[in-house]
């Protein structure tokens, strides 16, 4: 348990905190995570994917069930464009890979490919993947038609894909 | 329906977005699909890249050794109360994944001169990185069994038997003033109810009682595990509590297993 926490603990609570905006909710999700992974090594298919990628998963789920439980706690206090706003920067993401040297398990940075996108298949990418919205309920938070969020979506994994893949080994900044 | 119509779903359904009328059908056409899994796997690529924008953050110090009793206190009570799983089946797993990435990553290491195309390097990174971080956990794994011996070889070896008036439950504890392990084997006692926990103690007299460490057990009554002793006081008894999960700084209730520490052979 202590390599597997010195390994992706980290990582994991990132991604909680960025999904769930709570340090004690990101807390939670990296015990559930890695209790969950120690004990499961079993559901890991290596055909399906790197390790990390398993995990971090399962951390952006347990990272969404919670972010929707206090969703709707608060749906009362909190209105829909308060939602957007969280999951949400008009500005590209702020540079945690430029000022830390962190990098993707394949050696490629990925703020600046995701600086590069255009800011509204940006938008429609964090919405899904940190806000754990759907197509419908993306239209409906930013008001466009679900044609459009759904080439927004497609056409922003594919620069990111693309991107990411065209990058040398190694580079980035 | 164009098999294209179906590729168009692929980076939808790669970051969940897909609705639930949606989800359904394309996940069933997936399970038929190979070209739409060869084309997921692609997308799921690029979405795990994307765990990496956020900012790196650090979780508090204290949740590490938080997390490390919990997944020893799951491994004393012999089950998961998540999964339901042997905990000697999960080691069994990570051996078999450490077997097979161990003789992948030689293969891999073999045949790296001859990798050259950018998809290689890619997936060669990604099998490496498996392969040391099952081989991290089976060295965990390793040093916990290291640990058990540790606590019983020596010359100095001390051991209680403690028991109740009737013939259960079972208690034996050895304990090593080489280098202050104490291993508990524990039989036929019912595991503690949620919330609480056995703590064993140190008796000496005219001294409080020590807390030499918490355990539970399984559901099958049994633990077997190895606590470091803080002090390397001796004591001429152990006893046995029962207390609020974490234990207690000293008994909040009376002792239901006692018994008298001699030395070893």
């Amino acid at each position: 348990m202590a390599e597997l926490y010195d390994r992706f603990a980290s990582r994991v609570y990132s991604v909680g905190l960025a999904i769930t905006r709570d340090p004690r909710d990101a807390e939670e999700v990296v015990s559930d995570t890695l209790l969950h992974v120690w004990e499961s090594a079993g559901e890991f298919d290596r055909r399906r994917g790197t390790l990390s990628a398993w995990i971090v998963s399962i951390a952006r789920s347990r990272s969404l069930d919670r972010h929707r439980k206090r969703v709707r706690r608060e749906t009362l206090q909190a209105g829909e464009t308060d939602r957007i706003a969280a999951f949400t920067t008009s500005e590209p993401p702020a540079s945690p890979d430029a000022a830390t040297g962190i990098r993707t398990e394949f050696g490629v940075t990925v703020a600046p490919a995701l600086a590069a996108m255009p800011v509204e298949q940006r938008r429609a990418i964090e919405l899904a993947y940190f806000g754990g919205m759907t197509q419908s309920e993306i239209s409906r938070a930013l008001d466009v038609p679900l044609g459009t969020v759904k080439t927004r979506l497609r056409t922003g994994l594919l620069g990111l894909r693309a991107a990411l893949g065209a990058a040398p080994e190694g580079g980035g900044s | 329906m164009s098999h294209d119509r179906w590729l168009d779903q692929v980076p939808a359904y790669s970051l969940g977005a897909l609705d639930v009328e949606e989800l359904a059908v394309f996940a069933a056409h997936l399970e038929g699909c190979s070209d739409c899994r060869r084309e997921l796997a692609d997308y799921e690529w690029a979405v795990a890249a994307l765990a990496d924008a956020v900012p790196r953050a650090t979780p508090p110090d204290a949740l590490r050794a938080r997390l490390i009793a919990a997944a020893s206190d799951r491994d004393a009570r012999g089950r998961s109360p998540e999964t339901g799983v042997d905990p000697i089946a999960i080691r069994a797993r990570w051996a078999y994944w450490l077997a097979t990435a161990a003789s992948l990553a030689f293969a891999i290491w073999a045949g790296a001169g001859y990798l050259t195309s950018r998809a290689d390097r890619v997936a060669l990174s990604a099998e490496l990185e498996t392969a040391s971080t099952l081989i991290a956990a089976l060295e965990v794994e390793q040093m916990r069994r290291d640990s058990l011996l540790a606590a019983l070889v020596g010359t100095r070896i001390e051991t209680a038997t403690l028991a109740s008036t009737g013939n259960e439950p079972r208690v034996r504890l050895f304990r090593n003033r080489g280098n202050n392990l104490l291993l508990v084997t524990a039989f036929d006692l019912p595991a503690a109810p949620a919330g609480r926990t056995y703590q064993i103690w140190g008796l000496a007299p005219e001294s409080d009682p020590v807390s030499l460490g918490v355990f539970n057990t399984g559901p099958d009554g049994t633990a077997v595990v190895v606590r470091s002793l803080a002090a390397a006081g001796g004591y001429a008894q152990s006893a046995i509590t029962d207390e609020p999960a974490g234990g207690s700084a000293q008994p909040t209730t009376q002792p239901f297993l006692v018994g008298a520490w001699a030395a070893g052979q």
